[in-house]
């Protein structure tokens, strides 16, 4: 409030003095001096004020003998009107009459007129700026009279404006203390003298005081740098909020001028938990510190808001890490975590394997960021060798994917790398039974990040610690380990620059006892030496100007080893040196056009060598399967070449939008596959269409082609004959999204599939009498179709989840009858249900609960005994005419974190199978398959591990 | 994270928690153990003497059923030849018609090798016309069908001809197919003779547990101060010894070294040379019993990584969990554990606590033989 007081007084004075009219020459004396008895006080011309005149008009008084001032003459004047107001005044003045010898008579006397100017307010502005910088500052203003003229004491004070101005009006004029307080500076204490009916104006200039108190707000446990804090600094003493400010964008807050004492300080933010510490500030030292603040839910679900490019495609999930870190069963696992989404069929057991749209595993291909990964898992259905913590994001296409991938004629995934980390250093240590995990990352300069990780397991150290001296008589020891590095460099605007470099290395032994060989009379194995290992680099060039093209160039290379060892003629040797080339533009033509075109070159070679043994037993039937098994010599094989491989690529795709709501993507592949001398032309067509608010319409048909699998088309392993698979896939749907954060997505899908490779036990016999077994064939087909659905709540208000449904059928030509039986994969209904929540108190809990139809499976109806072999035969009925159980599986995972100020300590329980279901996951047969038991699947397996990161 | 291989050690330690089934090697009932060929290869003029080794533990006569066929027949199809000998016939002589050698004979085929316990076999044809025989079936499957590919033996028809036996085993309403294959001698160099057991023979596993036996009166257990090599004793082929549940031994199958052949094994496809170095023929000793347990139950020899002798022991056991009689360790005490839990005198005990083992042996090239011995449990060790 502004405090005005003032007083204002006027006043005049005026002081007669007597003198004689007449001078008497003998005794004549005045009896009886006149005495005034009408005043009338003398107007102050404006004349007379404006130029600040005042003092005494001297004047001599004629008064008659009745009192009446007759004559009046100025003696001495002021000028400016004043004499005239004067004599005007006196003119007017009456006496009681002078008495001379006591007679009335005239006098003359000298009278003064005093002028005092009029007490008139004065006005004070000012302005408060640092002295340093000129700018002005807000601060509090006080003034306080310092004469005793009047009662009670004028005083006023203020607050000033943003710009440090301030202002007072009608004050008394006088001198005046000045005190100025401002936050932050030192207090200033001078006066001013405010002139009578004048303006005065002055400009202080403060000195900043030294900041006593400041400090850094950091999220505890991540040490995230927290700006738009809100703190205050409160007196202890009285409550009273002394200060406040807000954090910066690293966080930092700071006080000026903080008084000696204790204080609290007390931070608040939204989505944080209101802290409180308290800091003793001390005389000419300076207080400082770190101080952090709880987040309220830690890796909570929310969206998040990063620009993404258009969807073009008919389908594609994308899972961020938050979610795939939290889906129970998969041990967040990257890749595992796409078995959950609609169109990919429960996988067998542990395996990872991706079975997409009644295809075969090895028709999905997973990426790294366009390039082909070498390794997906660890052995035997191990963990992935790509660290979940290294990524950003999957993509997933279940079909009818863009011409920029290729060679696939399932699925594709894209591992979605993120950048290191660039504020500070970072590391995760994540310990569980059976490996851990190291990663450390952070900035080297400014414009260059890195991180590094690894992991190892250790089953081969603590298995024989846990074996029994007389054990069993199989030494068990594998072990697995893989390792990323990558960087970051963003110092060229418009230019971002990638190194990749990652690997994995597993190995596993099993030693038999000396002298006690396993196997048969063909092949004795002394122990299993199986080992397989990769390392692969990657350097990405990605250019995105403020143009209508961009650019991104990728190059890889790896050297992938595989070596099995089971006995002196049964071993297996391979090194494959693989490179891949891509450059993928996108030009943007028009608003309404765009062309994304690019090249995509496989390249390398392999040295190998291999050595099988002789065998004599007659499981020629392969498994049931119907086309038997390569009718290899049963001398055994020897070799040992080098294979190359090359297989370029080039696609070119337009997205067109003849009208706003329509997208049309058509696009074309050309692949040639070196090792079999073809080429494959593969258009592709896709839509997306804006059917209404929020709702999308797509489709698409394309034809979609993969080489056959490796070594396949070997002269002596294969058949160089063969051709390319080749698949014709279809689909139409539609998108929801009645929410930001809620889609619902249904596709309708249909898959053609035809020259896939099949073993056969044909064989040829050459020109020189030499037989030849083919080993494989493009004789077989298949055919899938279905529907899918999601549901899915993409993370946000604490929650994820998604509900999946695929209802479909996928089927296999019987070579040996010419129908169309159920693919050994097939799975009527999938039903995947996988929720995440945050409670409070660092608890998150998410759960996965599946449902699917039993796979096929051919049944066996007899067996018959190989003497030769000593063993039983089975003989099998109609391929694939029953079905295992129906399998269903409850899946838990709780995680709790400890939240301390500089890390993060994690606790979790995944707990697999809770109601203990007993799936089939196959049949186990007695020694003569007369006699049989479900293989199932795992029983409730609870896991803990423990995680923690700074 | 990746709690995956957690996953399979789990599984794997709880494989053995579901329903076990009998072992393999655990003769119950009915069954064909094995089949011989007295010439694992015939030569032309020679017949062999087909025998199967069975075993019942019923009154039920067992039926034999033998069969040939001049094609490498799978196990998966139940040994079945996949052509009839009027079929047969027919595509040799389309064959033959288009060769340029002299004319040659197609004998009658007969694959019925009769019904008895026994069968011969004799080299069907003359050598000429099995190796063009041999060479024509070759070229009559090549683009034919996987399944008529697949019984097509893909060899270098010099090392001979391999033909299928079928026998079908008939018992108490079971029926056993069972496959043996015998190599026609087309030119090949080299013996090929059956392995040849001379004798089972056992003792005790340990120094204390022949001291009970001892101190049981079980005379042919030796002095545990001897050398355990001196232990052995032989399983006479016509009686039985006596043993104690609760008692581990050894038991050991003597081969006649000069049985097992030293040939050149047919070296890989793809390697520079057509045989590899000669070394001795591979022997597999499979033990069976009526009872007990075996550990292994199977073993190899193999020149370079054992002896003859080492290759054949293995580890022999009656348990006898407590009194409940369970004396093949299926857990369950029933018909099927042939002795009671105390020790039993008389007629009875001959009867009931007789325990059968077998040591089949094969040298991989065809080649078998056995040896059939018996043991009599006459109590418990506690």
């Amino acid at each position: 409030m502004k405090k005005l007081l003032f007083l204002a007084l006027l006043g005049m004075a005026s002081a007669p003095s007597v003198a004689l009219a007449q001078q008497d020459d003998g005794d004549v004396r005045v009896t009886k001096a006149p005495a005034l008895t009408s005043e009338v006080k003398a107007d102050y011309t404006q004349d007379a004020i404006d130029n600040r005149v005042e003092g005494d008009v001297k004047l001599r008084l004629t008064i008659d003998s009745v009192g009446a001032v007759s004559k009046v003459e100025v003696l001495e004047g002021l000028g400016f009107g004043l004499d005239e107001a004067a004599v005007e005044a006196a003119e007017r003045f009456t006496f009681s009459p002078a008495e001379i010898n006591g007679v009335p008579s005239a006098v003359v006397l000298s009278f003064i007129v005093n002028f005092s100017l009029p007490i008139l307010p004065s006005s004070f502005k000012g302005k408060i700026v640092d002295k340093e910088t000129g700018d002005g500052v807000k601060a509090s203003v006080a003034i306080r009279y310092t004469g005793t003229d009047f009662d009670p004491v004028p005083e006023a004070s203020m607050n000033t404006a943003e710009d440090g101005s301030f202002g007072f009006m009608d004050v008394p004029p006088g001198i005046y203390d000045v005190t100025l307080k401002v936050p932050g500076y030192d207090d200033l204490k001078t006066q001013i003298e405010l002139l009578n009916g004048e303006e005065s104006s002055a400009s202080y200039s403060v000195v900043a005081s030294p900041e006593n108190l400041n400090g850094q707000t950091l999220e505890s446990g991540t040490r995230r740098k927290l700006s738009a804090v809100r703190v205050q600094l409160i007196d202890q003493v009285s409550g009273e909020d002394v200060a406040e400010t807000y954090t910066d964008a690293e966080g930092k807050f700071g006080f000026r001028g903080a008084a000696a004492g204790k204080f609290t300080l007390r931070f608040e933010a939204d989505g944080f938990f209101t802290s409180t510490t308290e800091v003793d500030v001390k005389t000419g030292e300076r207080t400082t510190g770190t101080f952090y603040v709880e987040k309220e839910y830690y890796d909570e679900y929310s969206v998040t808001t990063k620009a993404k490019r258009a969807r073009t495609e008919v389908s594609r999930q994308r899972l961020e890490l938050d979610e795939i870190r939290r889906i129970p069963g998969t041990n967040g696992d990257v890749v595992r975590v796409v078995q959950n989404l609609p169109g990919v069929a429960r996988a067998p057991f542990v395996s990872g394997l991706i079975i997409v749209r009644g295809s075969a595993p090895q028709d999905t291909k997973v990426f790294l960021q366009g390039d082909n990964i070498p390794l997906v898992y660890h052995f035997f259905g191990g963990p992935a060798v790509i660290n979940s913590e290294m990524i950003e994001a999957i993509e997933f296409y279940p079909g009818n994917f863009s011409t920029y991938y290729g060679r696939a004629t399932g699925g594709v995934i894209d591992i979605k790398t993120r950048s290191p980390k660039t504020d500070r250093f970072h590391g995760m240590v994540d310990v569980d039974f059976l490996d851990t995990s190291v990663l450390l990352e952070g900035p080297i300069t400014e414009d260059l990040s890195i991180a590094i990780s690894g992991r190892r397991s250790y089953f081969d150290v603590f298995l024989p610690l846990i074996l029994p001296d007389d054990g069993p008589d199989v030494f068990v020891a594998p072990r697995y380990y893989d390792y990323q590095m990558w960087t970051t460099y963003k110092g060229i605007p418009d230019h971002k620059l990638e190194l990749f470099i990652y690997g994995s290395d597993d190995a596993i032994e099993l030693i038999f006892p000396k002298g006690e060989p396993q196997g048969n009379a063909d092949v004795q194995v002394t122990g299993i030496d199986l080992r397989n290992s990769f390392i692969r680099g990657q350097f990405r060039w990605e250019w995105r100007p403020d143009l209508p093209i961009e650019n991104t160039m990728m190059l890889s290379y790896g050297i992938n080893q595989t070596s099995f060892e089971a006995a002196e003629n049964f071993f297996f040797d391979a090194t494959a040196n693989i490179s891949q080339l891509r450059n993928d533009t996108r030009v943007t033509i028009s608003d309404s056009l765009a062309l994304r075109f690019g090249t995509d070159m496989n390249m390398g070679y392999a040295d190998f060598t291999i050595r099988t043994p002789r065998f004599n037993d007659d499981s020629d039937t392969d498994d049931g399967e119907g086309n038997g098994r390569p009718n290899f010599s049963r001398d055994g094989v020897q070799a040992s070449a080098t294979s190359g491989q090359l297989q370029p690529a080039v696609y070119a795709e337009f997205e067109a939008r003849p009208w706003k709501p329509l997208l049309l993507v058509p696009g074309v592949r050309v692949d040639h596959y070196g090792a079999i001398a073809e080429t494959s032309v593969q258009p592709r067509f896709s839509f997306r269409w804006d059917i209404a608010d929020k709702v999308v319409g797509k489709g698409g048909v394309g034809l979609f082609t993969q080489p056959t699998s490796p070594g396949s088309e070997d002269p002596t392993f294969g058949n160089p004959d063969l051709t390319f698979e080749k698949t014709l896939q279809y689909a139409i749907g539609a998108e929801y999204r009645p929410l930001e954060y809620v889609e619902v997505d249904t596709t309708v899908f249909y898959r053609d599939q035809w020259d896939l490779l099949s073993p056969t036990s044909e064989f040829v016999v050459t020109p020189e009498g030499e037989t030849d077994p083919l080993v494989f064939k493009n004789e077989d087909e298949g055919r899938a179709y279905g529907l899918e659905v999601l549901i899915r709540h993409y993370p946000q208000n604490r929650f994820f989840g998604w509900l999946a449904y695929t209802l479909s059928r996928s089927e296999r030509l019987d070579l040996n009858t010419g129908e169309f039986v159920p693919y050994q994969y097939d799975q009527t209904h999938i039903i995947t249900l996988v929720a995440g929540y945050n409670l409070p108190y660092g608890f998150d809990v998410s759960a996965r609960f599946r449902l699917t139809t039993g796979t096929p499976a051919t049944p066996v109806v007899g067996s018959a005994y190989n003497s030769d072999t000593d063993g039983y035969v089975p003989i099998y009925g109609e391929r694939g005419s029953v079905r295992e159980a129906t399998f269903h599986q409850l899946d838990l995972r709780v995680d709790k974190k400890f939240v301390f100020d500089t890390w993060l300590l994690g606790f979790y329980l995944d707990v697999q199978n809770v109601y203990n279901q007993e799936n089939q996951e196959g049949t186990r047969f007695n020694y003569d398959f007369t006699d049989s038991a479900p293989v199932t699947g795992l029983p409730i397996l609870p896991t803990l591990g423990v995680s923690a990161q700074f | 994270m990746k709690k995956i291989a957690l996953g399979i050690l789990t599984l794997a330690l709880l494989a053995g928690c579901g329903r076990t089934f009998e072992p393999y090697w655990r003769i119950l009932d009915f069954r064909v153990l094995a089949v011989k060929s007295s010439l694992p290869e015939i030569r032309p003029g020679q017949t062999a003497q087909i025998e199967a080794l069975t075993y019942t533990n019923t009154e039920d006569p067992i039926t034999y059923q033998w069969e040939w066929c001049p094609f490498r027949t799978s196990g998966g199809d139940g040994f079945e030849c996949p052509l009839t000998p009027e079929e047969l016939s027919q595509i040799l002589s389309a064959q033959l018609a288009q060769t340029d050698g002299p004319p040659l004979m197609i004998p009658p085929f007969d694959f019925d090798l009769g019904t008895n316990e026994t069968a011969e076999f004799s080299y069907p044809a003359p050598q000429a016309l099995l190796l063009q025989y041999c060479e024509s079936i070759q070229a009559f499957a090549a683009n034919a069908p996987p399944e008529i590919a697949a019984a097509v033996p893909v060899v270098d028809c010099s090392r001979g001809l391999e033909v299928s036996l079928r026998l079908i085993a008939t018992s108490g309403g079971k029926k056993i197919i069972v496959g043996k294959r015998i190599n026609l001698w087309l030119g090949s160099t080299g013996a090929n003779q059956n392995p040849e057991v001379v004798d089972i023979q056992i003792r005790p596993a340990d120094a204390a547990s022949a001291a009970f036996l001892r101190e049981q009166g079980v005379t042919w257990v030796q002095d545990p101060a001897l050398e355990p090599g001196l232990w052995w004793v032989s399983i006479p082929s016509n009686g039985s010894l006596d043993v104690y549940a609760n008692t581990t031994f050894e038991t050991r199958a003597l081969v006649d070294p000069v049985s097992i052949d030293i040939w050149e094994p047919p070296a890989p496809q793809g390697a520079a040379t057509e045989f590899l170095p000669a070394e001795r023929e591979v022997v597999v000793y499979r033990w069976m019993t009526t009872t007990g347990t075996y550990d292994p139950s199977e073993r190899i020899f193999k020149d370079t990584l054992n002896t003859l002798e080492l290759a054949s022991i293995v580890e022999f056991k009656l348990s006898q969990k407590g009194d409940d009689g369970d004396f093949d360790d299926d857990g369950i005490a029933d018909s099927q554990d042939p002795c009671p839990a105390t020790p039993v005198t008389g007629d009875r005990a001959e009867e009931d606590c007789s325990v059968e083992i077998w040591s089949i042996v094969r040298d991989g090239r065809l080649g078998a033989d056995w040896a059939q011995r018996s043991l009599k449990v006459v109590g418990v060790r506690k």
